[in-house]
């Protein structure tokens, strides 16, 4: 059964995970492809001076993405259910309401994650193949906090589009608004280190919040 | 059920911690006063403090007991600092305290340092180019790698991405030889070519040893600066100037600040007594007679003058209502039990710095409490079904009253 939900949460979200798989090379590629310019037009020491001394975040077109994919994948899993009423179909298989709708959300989250961690895991052969470890490291604590607004973004989008009732989608927004943008703060790099496991803890919070949307949707409350 | 109504309480309590900073955010927009520090200066023509006061709309300049002065008179009595000004419209004195002025020995001896509480623990990546200090060339050239201090000295290439071996082992042999103790703890140094000549870098060492690591003619020269270990540096800023009085400034975890000095590297302790590294800023300013220092924090400012010999002259001090005292200040201080602030000026980090509501929160805490009461009657619901709302807008005012009434309940 579990099996079988995980294939039709594939089905609803393949072609929009392909299109962020796409979205996620080319942005790496294009990266790599600047430093590779910049490091053939200026001296290499030069480029290394303004990315550790002047601090220039070369990833720092990355910032959204992960929350991009997040939302998307997010909205491709639950907007088909809700539009067509057909998660009161999905919530009545012989498993618990909530089980099901967790297990949705969690094969969403995992992909999410997987694909962010590919993401991440580019990124750093990137900078390794320009710079030395201190640089990646500082990359790595820049864009964790990002990464993690991809993860929060994806449930509290879940959470958003299953609840039925505008207003309460509304003040839903609210709060993913005030979260997210708390992660995407344009700051100094590893400006996040002190608060970071915090944001992990909160994020968190944000997972099993689709239970709730998804009890009042299998109630009809409009 | 149960799972639904955990799912409840943690959107709950994540709404309420977001809204604990972004409601004092937007309400601080909307109130926000303006707070304008005066500059103080020490004259040499008449030996007294004179003040800079920026005001909305205009700058007065004045002298402690309220005297005004124009911009002219103030300029010429502070004629070290507005050299420039002063020379090109031909009002320059030629000589001052017997002291005869040129432009360049008044240039040489004007000195300015800044240590803001954000510029401690900013984060770096611990990597820094070490310049040849002694290349024969005017200008100084940036080399073509960047040093690490960590089990050994080791030099990256910028070009290859890879470890230079023979530099690194010969300058990782120096330093064993001299007794440092690797990993390093801080590595301070002024990592640009835009100066007039290079000092290198001060170095704590394993064992809070402070030694002294530059590059003289390929070659590498360490010293230990026999600064005490005992003091634990804290935080050290490194600037070369062409006066060659010190290095730079040191600051000990007792938040002590000494200057270090070329006279083999012994410190100079500034004669403060509030300063304190996480809260305050750091002004110093010298010129050819006098060092003025002075520490502003929240609210108040002290600056300390002293002659050559950093023996105080004179002292100013002065305080003004800070913004928590102003009026917006209180009803955030009602209205508010607790904020958080994910940005602090103070730091360049982002983290949750909370600040606890004064003692008239907890009137906004029982009106918020009431307020709740009052929904729940109006929407004949039971208190026993709302224990959860009941503790949290009691614990958290505001913040938590909002909160429970965004995001519905499973019952609803």
């Amino acid at each position: 059964m579990l099996k079988a939900i995980a294939f039709k949460e594939w089905l609803k979200m393949r072609w929009t995970f392909l299109a962020m798989v796409v979205v996620c090379i080319g942005m790496t590629v294009n990266i790599a492809l600047d430093l590779s310019h910049l490091m053939t037009m200026e001296r290499p020491i030069n480029v290394w001076s303004y990315v550790i001394l002047m601090q220039y975040p070369f990833y720092s077109s990355l910032r959204y993405i992960p929350l991009l994919v997040g939302c998307a994948i997010a909205v491709a899993q639950f907007v088909p259910e809700v539009i067509q009423s057909r998660l009161k179909l999905s919530l009545h298989l012989p498993l618990g309401e909530n089980q099901v709708l967790l297990w949705m959300v969690g094969y969403g989250g995992c992909v999410v994650a997987g694909l962010l961690l590919l993401e991440m895991l580019a990124m750093m052969v990137v900078a390794l193949a320009y710079f030395p470890k201190e640089v990646m490291q500082s990359m790595v604590l820049t864009m964790a906090p990002w990464f993690l607004a991809g993860l929060g973004g994806y449930f509290l989008t879940a959470t958003i589009v299953v609840e039925p009732r505008w207003v309460r989608r509304v003040f839903l927004i609210l709060l993913a608004y005030g979260f997210l943008d708390a992660l995407v703060l344009r700051v100094a790099i590893t400006a996040y280190t002190p608060s970071l496991l915090w944001f992990v803890l909160l994020t968190v919070l944000t997972t099993i919040g689709v239970v709730l949307s998804g009890h009042r949707f299998r109630k009809g409350v409009r | 059920m149960k799972t639904v109504r955990l799912a409840r309480i943690a959107l709950t309590v994540l709404l309420t911690l977001v809204l604990s900073w972004v409601l004092p955010h937007y309400f601080w927009k909307a109130f926000d006063i303006s707070i304008r520090p005066p500059r103080v200066s020490y004259s040499p023509v008449q030996n007294s403090f004179l003040l800079l006061r920026p005001e909305a709309k205009s700058v007065r300049y004045v002298d402690p007991a309220g005297k005004e002065y124009t911009r002219e008179e103030y300029e010429r009595l502070l004629p070290l600092t507005n050299y420039r000004q002063l020379a090109a419209s031909g009002q320059m004195p030629d000589s001052l305290r017997g002291a005869k002025l040129d432009l360049k020995t008044v240039q040489l001896n004007n000195l300015f340092l800044r240590v803001m509480p954000a510029d401690i623990g900013l984060p770096q990546i611990p990597l820094y180019p070490l310049v040849e200090s002694q290349s024969g060339r005017v200008r100084l050239e940036m080399p073509n790698d960047f040093f690490r201090i960590g089990r050994r000295m080791e030099f990256m290439d910028a070009a290859t991405n890879a470890v230079q071996e023979s530099k690194s082992q010969e300058f990782t042999d120096t330093l064993l030889a001299r007794g440092f103790a690797f990993p390093a703890r801080q590595i301070a140094g002024n990592p640009t070519t835009r100066k007039p000549f290079d000092e290198g870098y001060f170095v704590v060492d394993a064992n809070d040893a402070v030694f002294h690591i530059k590059m003289v003619r390929g070659k590498p020269f360490c010293v230990n600066t026999g600064i005490p270990a005992g003091l634990r540096v804290r935080h050290m800023f490194i600037m070369e100037m062409g006066l060659k009085e010190f290095y730079g400034m040191m600051i000990a975890a007792d938040n002590s600040v000494s200057l270090i000095s070329y006279d083999s590297y012994r410190l100079i302790r500034l004669p403060l007594s509030r300063y304190d590294a996480a809260t305050c800023a750091l002004f110093f300013g010298g010129d050819l007679f006098y060092r003025t220092i002075t520490v502003q924090s929240e609210g108040w400012l002290e600056t300390v003058v002293t002659d050559r010999a950093y023996a105080v002259v004179d002292t100013y001090q002065e305080s003004w209502p800070t913004r928590d005292e102003s009026t917006a200040g209180a009803w955030a201080a009602s209205l508010f039990p607790f904020t958080f602030h994910l940005e602090d000026e103070d730091s360049a980090l982002v983290d949750f710095y909370g600040q606890c509501g004064k003692w008239t929160a907890l009137w906004g805490m029982l009106l918020f409490l009431v307020l709740l009461l009052i929904s729940l009657r109006l929407r004949r619901k039971h208190v026993r079904d709302h224990l959860f709302d009941l503790v949290l807008v009691a614990g958290t005012g505001i913040f938590g009253l909002l909160a429970v009434h965004m995001i519905p309940s499973p019952e609803e």
